[in-house]
């Protein structure tokens, strides 16, 4: 374990090292924030709504403020880290370590958000206490759905960057893959503002999970047992992408040749 | 210690066509082909031998050492190391095995290496005493202590090679696999590493296997050689055996101190090299030469042909 916690040390120790990517990272993620936020008030003052669907403009910039945060945690750039990875050889090394591969993984994408999830649990726990303050289990149960959310998508990018032992370059996807985070992650607009056949489609996939779902527990719009519900669905959506991962990483490791300089 | 019974592995490549025409063909339909890279080599290595895998470029060694370290499954054959089948990874393999890769580097660049070391650390559990003194007399030996908390990009390559080296020696490793150990390192480190490999060699029974284009490292720590031309083992022993066996004629080299032959020469051939150097060749193998002038002799020595010179035939032969 304490080596596992070592390697998350290391690239916290890197991500202070590139200060002038994180905040070019949170800058233009403040960018995007607020083109959101103006096309939704433009919304509200032009159709002179004070609610839509349940949302008030207070509850739409929270819920809109929340899940664009989210997405900086919940983003993809660990999809291409094994691509890159095995493009330069570089996967030889880890390898060749007594160590488990995806929990080295999960380490690196840990220490990698480190900040994030910081700043995510300050945020996370002032949202919560506001609304359910005296609710001890809402608490408990949202926080469940933060941490097995986490689980779950890094277990969605861990089955994804397998493609990086078929594909050179994996970087084609990044613009598709965030197009679907964007769409099926309600990050412009909550899913439930779309007919209720389309919603309950769309609700329980892993993008909403972790956007819309996990927004919408924060800002108190379930209770503890719909929350818990959509644990085991994580959960659930967990396990397929793990069994995806093992058989793909197995099939990759047949591939892998360890080249490049 | 290590078994390979005959070990086979072949890469599927494509070749890209040459123009835009070629280019928009390959865009079709790519023709792939199969480079054998390793065909057929079995060995046997015991515990506590150093073994140098010798070879020109794409002769097959650096694939040779990642079958054996776990990184290919062969595609024929079989490997057993240490009872262990490398490719399966098992914890107690990696955790007895150390790799320098000439080209793959441990260390993490924008941090010092002593941060990798202490991950190392971690990772394959070593003791805090352990640690602090195998890494103390690596630093000291390498010559590198005052480099060891400066970030890894601000090193220079000789300086990386040495922490790399010692990223594969913290843990004790069993079996040590090196490929091209001394690429950029100067010659007073050169001999350092030497020194070391031949000391945890000998106290510790460390199996060493490596691979290099310096003959020197070769001559300077293994036992054995092993020769790989395109993919083929086309020769085992020992670089004394190897030596003979590429002397033409026994012959020796005798440098003296007046021009003349000290010696009763009729049961040799002598040809002279040089003022008061002569190479004699011995006829057969009974002849004795007698009435050697000890006083006027600078030295003697037997004439054996260099390993490079060795390897450079085979090479240029075989390749």
């Amino acid at each position: 374990m304490k080596k596992y916690l070592y390697i998350i040390y290391n690239q916290c120790a890197l991500q202070l090292i590139y200060k002038f990517d994180f905040f070019v990272g949170l800058l233009s993620k403040a960018v995007q924030l607020f083109m959101t936020i103006f096309i939704w008030r433009a919304i509200y003052i032009s159709n002179g709504y004070e609610v839509i669907k349940g949302y008030t403009f207070e509850t739409m910039i929270m819920y809109i403020i929340m899940n664009n945060f989210s997405s900086i945690l919940f983003s993809f750039e660990y999809c291409f880290r094994l691509g890159q990875m095995i493009r330069s050889g570089k996967l030889t090394t880890i390898l060749l370590r007594p160590i488990s591969i995806l929990g080295e993984g999960f380490s690196y994408y840990l220490g990698n958000k480190f900040i994030y999830i910081i700043i995510y649990i300050i945020v996370f726990i002032t949202m919560c206490l506001q609304l359910k303050g005296s609710q001890i289990n809402y608490l408990i149960a949202c926080l469940l759905l933060v941490i097995i959310n986490v689980g779950m998508f890094f277990m969605l990018l861990s089955f994804i960057s397998t493609l990086g032992f078929r594909f050179i370059q994996m970087w084609p996807l990044r613009p598709i893959l965030t197009a679907f985070y964007l769409l099926l992650g309600g990050v412009y607009f909550p899913l439930d503002l779309l007919s209720e056949k389309w919603y309950s489609i769309i609700s329980l996939n892993p993008f909403s999970l972790v956007g819309h779902i996990t927004t919408k527990a924060m800002q108190g719009f379930y209770n503890t047992k719909e929350i818990l519900v959509y644990c085991l669905v994580s959960i659930l959506w967990a396990e397929i992408f793990r069994f995806f991962y093992g058989r793909a990483m197995e099939r990759g490791l047949k591939l892998y040749e360890g080249m490049g300089s | 210690m290590i078994s390979c019974k005959n070990l086979s592995y072949w890469y599927e490549t494509f070749e890209k066509q040459e123009g835009i025409r070629g280019t928009l063909s390959d865009l079709k339909k790519r023709k792939y082909k199969k480079v054998e890279a390793v065909k057929n080599i079995s060995f046997e290595i015991e515990r506590g031998e150093i073994v140098g895998i010798l070879g020109p470029n794409g002769a097959g060694k650096t694939t040779l050492i990642k079958m054996l370290t776990g990184i290919l499954p062969p595609k024929e054959g079989e490997i057993s190391s240490m009872g262990f089948c490398p490719f399966k990874k098992e914890k107690n393999y990696l955790s007895s095995i150390g790799v320098v890769m000439g080209q793959k580097s441990q260390l993490i660049w924008d941090l010092p290496a002593y941060e990798t070391f202490k991950m190392i650390k971690e990772i394959y559990n070593i003791s805090k005493t352990d640690f602090e003194n195998r890494m103390n007399k690596l630093v000291e030996m390498l010559k590198i202590r005052e480099k060891l908390y400066v970030p890894v990009r601000k090193l220079s390559l000789g300086e990386r090679v040495k922490f790399e080296l010692i990223c594969a020696l913290l843990h004790s490793p069993r079996i040590l696999f090196l490929d091209e150990p001394t690429l950029g390192l100067d010659v007073v480190s050169q001999y350092a590493i030497y020194d070391f490999l031949k000391e945890i060699n000998r106290k510790e029974q460390t199996t060493i296997l490596l691979t290099s284009h310096y003959m020197k490292d070769i001559e300077n720590l293994a036992d054995k050689i092993m020769i790989i031309i395109n993919g083929e083992k086309v020769k085992e022993s020992t670089i004394e055996d190897l030596k003979k066996e590429f002397a033409i004629d026994r012959s020796y080299i005798v440098e003296t101190k007046e021009d003349i032959i000290p010696f009763n020469a009729s049961v040799c051939r002598v040809e002279k090299m040089k003022e008061c150097q002569y190479k004699i060749y011995i006829l057969n193998e009974n002849s004795i030469l007698d009435q050697f002038d000890l006083s006027k002799i600078n030295f003697i020595k037997e004439d054996m042909p260099e390993l490079e010179e060795i390897i450079f035939e085979m090479f240029s032969k075989d390749t």
